[in-house]
């Protein structure tokens, strides 16, 4: 466990003291004279952990600690005071120290007391990731893969050809009634605010972007049909190459064309189109000849997917295939972006092209 | 500066403020013992007392009413009570043989001062420390300092040895002292702290105290701090040795 310490003082035997104790106990160190350089030294470099003196000229511990706490919220303040003012010391607290230690200081109680801080942040780390891992997860993969079968199911149902019997048609009701069981329970387990920080970026390989899409389209093709919408979608063989995941990305194609579908309605139209020029490589999907109930809904849904604060349970079912969509267009470096005109909306993804073909 | 009509070791530590009345404090010593001489009235506040926040290794008895640094620092304290650590002086510092002159903080300046008070209290912990008073070195480095401290043990380990004795050439028991002394500080700092309304005081105690914190560990690892200094002159050293050898 190593741990990256600025020690902050503005006398010079205590900077040194501290430094070469924490240096022996396998610490990174540096040192800073005051609060202006301690905000000078981390603008260039990260620290876990900032031991923070109270009173130095120029800028004191408190101005610092507050600037320390708006700008750089992942590192730890330690507040080190000469002076047993415990008013002081508690108004650090409140302003976000994690602890505070009076001076003469006992090297060996600070060491304990660092290793401890840093055991509980690298804990606090590791289940930030898990949270965000499981989050990521459950949209991605769990949610948005039960969203989409029942788009299907429910195209089936609404096929009114009699093709299906009354057996099969309850049966129909019942995976109905289980997936969204399920639905309603991923939602639950998803912590929206985890979603905020970007995920780890997924495995990539030389991907053919044309192929990805029609893979996707390809699974709407009997849905939009027994829908009514018509999809248009002109592979182009010779398209653009990303570095991506072929899974991850045919998932996030995949959820953009069920929200479509579930938004458009009868009679409408689902273009997809690759971009052709530029250094980016990407997809636009245009919804045509909405309904005014359908542009509705699609604006309802975007706004929900766009404002990333609210419970999962609170959203409607596109808007979580939309946010699920641009978590993995994200995760590829990309872009996804939703514009409403009064006729049409685009969906429009743009992701960063492989070399060769730029 | 030594008198030596009155058998005394004189210094004078004279804090010029930048915005305010210039401070002195003259520091008498016994020449030989190198106790610190109080004359006249000398404050006896109750945060000299030996019980107030007694030093956790205090040897000294309960029948002794007042901690000897805390009586030799009271005066001091109470003239630094109001005042910032890093507030600017300029220190000059007057014994017989030389004067020292420093732009610095009134932290440092004050803690070669009370560096100074402490050792010649009578402390029984602080006295392991007496022969560096004679060499006093205002406003000494780290470096400087475990230099002296060493150079002042080993020279006693000397003296040991002509007399027959077991030397300690390894310096284990320096180590001890040090972690001592960082204890008494530590006391010392809590009763400053109490008796002060900012933190000049105390903080001249906290420089102290970590020079003789990281000592024990400068020991430890084999005076590694200093070693790069004396590479040259060990090798000199050596090869004279060799030819001398009869």
């Amino acid at each position: 466990m190593v741990g990256r310490v600025l020690i902050v003082d503005d006398e010079d035997t205590l900077r040194l003291t501290i430094k070469t104790r924490l240096a022996s106990a396998g610490f990174e160190t540096d040192a800073a004279v005051d609060g202006e350089d301690a905000i000078e030294k981390l603008k260039h470099a990260a620290f876990d952990v900032v031991l923070l003196d109270i009173n130095m000229p120029r800028m004191d511990g408190i101005a610092a600690l507050g600037l320390i706490s708006e700008m750089y919220p992942g590192t730890d303040v330690i507040m080190l005071t000469g002076f047993a003012d415990f008013t002081t010391a508690i108004e650090c607290l409140k302003k976000g120290a994690k602890d505070y230690l009076v001076k003469p200081i006992d090297t060996t109680e600070l060491i304990t007391r660092m290793r401890s801080l840093l055991r509980a942040r690298n804990s606090e780390a590791a289940l930030g990731d898990l949270k965000r891992t499981q989050s990521s997860f459950l949209l991605d993969e769990v949610l948005g893969s039960i969203l989409l079968a029942n788009g299907h199911l429910h195209a089936l149902k609404a096929d009114k050809s009699g093709r299906l019997s009354k057996d099969q048609n309850q049966l129909l009701g019942f995976l109905d009634g289980s997936l969204q069981n399920l639905a309603t329970r991923a939602k639950e387990m998803i912590d929206p605010s985890q979603l905020r920080t970007t995920s780890a970026p997924l495995p990539a390989k030389t991907v053919q972007l044309s192929k990805v899409l029609g893979n996707a389209v390809r699974s709407f093709e009997i849905s939009a049909r027994l829908a009514g919408v018509t999809v248009n979608f002109d592979g182009d063989a010779k398209g653009r190459k990303i570095e991506g995941d072929a899974n991850g990305l045919e998932r996030a194609f995949r959820h953009i064309m069920g929200a479509a579908l579930q938004l458009s309605g009868k009679g409408a139209s689902i273009e997809i189109e690759e971009l052709k020029s530029g250094s980016k490589a990407g997809v636009t999907i245009t919804l045509n000849k909405l309904s005014e109930r359908s542009q509705k809904a699609i604006g309802q849904s975007m706004k929900q997917a766009d404002a990333m604060a609210q419970t999962a349970a609170s959203l409607d079912d596109p808007a979580v295939l939309l946010l699920a969509a641009r978590q993995i267009i994200e995760r590829h470096h990309g872009m996804m972006k939703i514009q409403q005109t009064k006729s049409a909306v685009t969906v429009q993804c743009e992701l960063p092209a492989h070399q060769s073909a730029v | 500066m030594d008198d030596e009509k009155t058998n005394r070791v004189r210094l004078v530590y004279r804090f010029d403020f930048e915005d305010g009345p210039e401070k002195d404090f003259a520091v008498e010593l016994e020449a030989e013992s190198l106790s610190l001489i109080l004359e006249g009235d000398q404050p006896k506040p109750e945060w000299a007392r030996l019980k107030y926040h007694q030093c956790e290794n205090c040897p000294l008895p309960d029948s002794v009413e007042y901690c000897p640094v805390a009586l030799n620092l009271a005066s001091l304290v109470e003239s630094f009570q109001d005042s910032l650590s890093f507030e600017k002086t300029k220190v000059i510092v007057e014994t017989k043989e030389r004067v020292f002159v420093k732009d610095t903080t009134l932290q440092k300046g004050l803690s070669a001062l009370i560096g100074i008070y402490m050792v010649s209290s009578g402390c029984p912990v602080m006295d392991w420390l007496r022969p560096m008073v004679r060499f006093h070195l205002p406003f000494a480095t780290s470096k400087e300092t475990v230099y002296r401290a060493v150079s002042m043990y080993l020279t006693a380990q000397f003296f040991i040895m002509r007399k027959g004795g077991t030397p300690d050439w390894e310096m284990r028991n320096l180590a001890e002292i040090y972690r001592a002394i960082s204890v008494v500080n530590r006391g010392i700092s809590k009763r400053i702290s109490n008796a002060s309304n900012k933190d000049a005081n105390v903080n001249a105690v906290v420089i102290l105290h970590s020079v003789g914190e990281s000592l024990p560990y400068v020991i430890e690892n084999g005076l590694n701090e200093i070693e790069p200094l004396f590479s040259q002159y060990v090798r000199q050293l050596e090869e004279f040795q060799t030819l001398m050898r009869p």
